[in-house]
């Protein structure tokens, strides 16, 4: 019984904390890429990084062909963030502040072969130095299978 | 109460001396209190424990923490004190218990499909850290539930042992066909069609949610993305979340994890009159490569808003929120 009239106080204050407290989205951003599509989402737990992989609509076609055929016309953009633990549940880690933005870009030559383009920058656009070498890196962005989603 | 009001005088004084009109008003209202909390008594609700048909299986210092804290609103052996007994307290403990064991049961804990205990032990690794269970009313009359720091390292240790946590896809991946297809849209018992143009909306956020051994991608339309924009919340009705869900491959050599197989998309369209009951947002899930939609009754959107109301009742029921 004693316990009782400071338990509903406590009660009250309690209710009106929870009336007062306004939450604001921090300023965060997004990061869309423009006329790109999802091809796959990549975890790395030893670089602590989560990355999107988008392409454009001639490299999602490429994803989904059966015959694996490259085409002149794709582009890619690998982007990779730092993995941080979400704010509100232990169990899921997700994508923090961005680590690098990857682009692949094919062109035909004359002779009829296909060869790419390849830039690494930042958020803010400055170029990274390529540490693993290009040609690999392409090969890794241009040959991940799409991810599958009905 | 009555012995301080009246005892001044000696014991004749008593017998004749007539009460002041303010002592009259304290004996009046002592005695109204005392009849009606008496009175309160016969109608407190009894407490009682149905038998336990099923108990928890997990590590004995993983128990014993549950017992010291949760026991007594989430099991079959609820141990009320005596001042929990006394009415009107007695009303409020007896709604928590019903409400407690209706939320999860660890005398009863076989009802649960093995997905949902897990999920539900990771739940309450999250209902503790955030200092949501156990209640604070609670913890505040019951001190000796208080858990410790400690405490929750040995929780969360123990939820990284269970299988969840190192489920991955080694066999070869299924691809739709189709026979898959399904031939109209999906539509989900609360409502809800599958919103197959999704690819073109925005990507929020990306996922490991390692505690299931899931990836995921969260997509918003136009309507959420303006929103996050600008830093509207309540989110506006029309405003829709999709999260895409896939299993984890093995690590290559780098460390690399791939998507498995998918597993469903899960649907919130915020719609703030059709879903009052579930906080203004209406929830679907659609399962496997056909996105068969997952539940027989609309019913079981309160499992999805429970949940989403425990932990982000600050952001609008919403986990991901963009990051930097
Ligand atoms: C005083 C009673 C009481 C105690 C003690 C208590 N709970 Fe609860 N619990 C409740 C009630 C009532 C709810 C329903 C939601 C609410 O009121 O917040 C609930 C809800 C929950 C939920 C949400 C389940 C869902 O539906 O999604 C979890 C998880 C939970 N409790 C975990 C715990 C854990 C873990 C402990 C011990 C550390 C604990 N609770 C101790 C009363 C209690
Ligand atoms: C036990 C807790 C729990 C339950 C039950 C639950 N969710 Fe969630 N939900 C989460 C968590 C945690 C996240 C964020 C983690 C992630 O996406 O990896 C989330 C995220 C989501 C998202 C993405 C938007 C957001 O809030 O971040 C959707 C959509 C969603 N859930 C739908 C559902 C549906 C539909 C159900 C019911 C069938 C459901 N949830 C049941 C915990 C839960």
């Amino acid at each position: 019984m004693i316990k009782l009239i400071p338990s509903i106080l406590v009660l009250l204050l309690l209710a009106a904390c929870k009336e007062t407290a306004r939450p604001v989205l921090a300023p965060e951003y997004l990061h869309p890429e423009k006329d790109m599509h999802l091809i796959t989402s990549l975890i790395n737990n030893s670089d602590s990084t989560i990355a999107l992989l988008y392409g454009n609509e001639p490299a999602i076609q490429y994803g989904k062909a059966i015959e694996k055929v490259h085409r002149s016309d794709e582009k890619y953009v690998l982007v990779t963030a730092h993995l941080r633990q979400m704010p509100h549940w232990y169990g899921t880690n997700m994508n923090g502040p961005i680590v690098s933005i990857e682009q692949v870009a094919a062109h035909l030559h004359e002779a009829g072969n296909i060869s790419y383009a390849y830039s690494k920058h930042n958020r803010e656009g400055e170029v990274l130095p390529d540490t693993v070498g290009q040609a690999a890196r392409i090969r890794f962005i241009i040959d991940q299978p799409l991810a599958v989603a009905p | 109460m009555l012995a301080a009001t009246a005892g001044r005088g000696s014991f004749t004084d008593m017998e004749t001396r007539k009460f002041t009109s303010r002592q009259r008003k304290w004996i009046i209202t002592a005695g109204i209190v005392l009849f009606v909390g008496i009175g309160l008594q016969f109608t407190s609700p009894a407490f009682t424990n149905p038998p336990v048909t099923n108990e928890i299986a997990v590590p004995d210092e993983v128990l014993a923490i549950f017992q010291k804290a949760c026991y007594d609103c989430h099991s079959n052996n609820s141990q009320p004190t005596w001042y929990d007994r006394i009415a009107p307290a007695s009303y409020l403990v007896a709604s928590d218990i019903r409400e407690g064991r209706s939320r999860f049961n660890f005398s009863d804990w076989d009802k649960n499909p093995p997905a949902v205990r897990e999920l539900l032990l990771w739940e309450m690794v999250n209902t503790i850290e955030q200092h949501k269970m156990p209640l604070a009313l609670y913890t505040w009359a019951h001190p000796e539930a208080k858990l410790t720091a400690t405490d929750l390292t040995t929780l969360k240790n123990y939820v990284n042992t269970l299988p969840g946590r190192h489920r991955v896809d080694t066999a070869a991946i299924m691809q739709p066909d189709a026979s898959h297809t399904p031939v109209n849209t999906p539509v989900s018992t609360t409502g809800i069609a599958y919103p197959a143009d999704y690819k073109n909306w925005t990507i929020i956020s990306s996922t490991d949610k390692f505690d299931g051994g899931s990836m995921r991608v969260v997509y918003g339309n136009d309507i959420m993305v303006r929103a996050i924009e600008a830093h509207q919340l309540p989110f506006p009705d029309g405003a829709t979340i999709v999260k895409v869900v896939w299993g984890k491959q093995p690590a290559d050599s780098a460390g690399n994890v791939l998507p498995g197989n998918f597993q469903n998309v899960q649907v919130m369209v915020k719609d703030s009159k059709q879903y009052a009951s579930t906080e203004g947002w209406g929830f679907a899930k659609f399962d496997g490569l056909q996105l068969k939609p997952y539940g027989k009754t609309a019913d079981f959107a309160i499992t999805c808003i429970n949940c989403h109301r425990e932990l982000v009742p600050d952001q609008d029921f919403v986990f991901n929120i963009p990051t930097k």
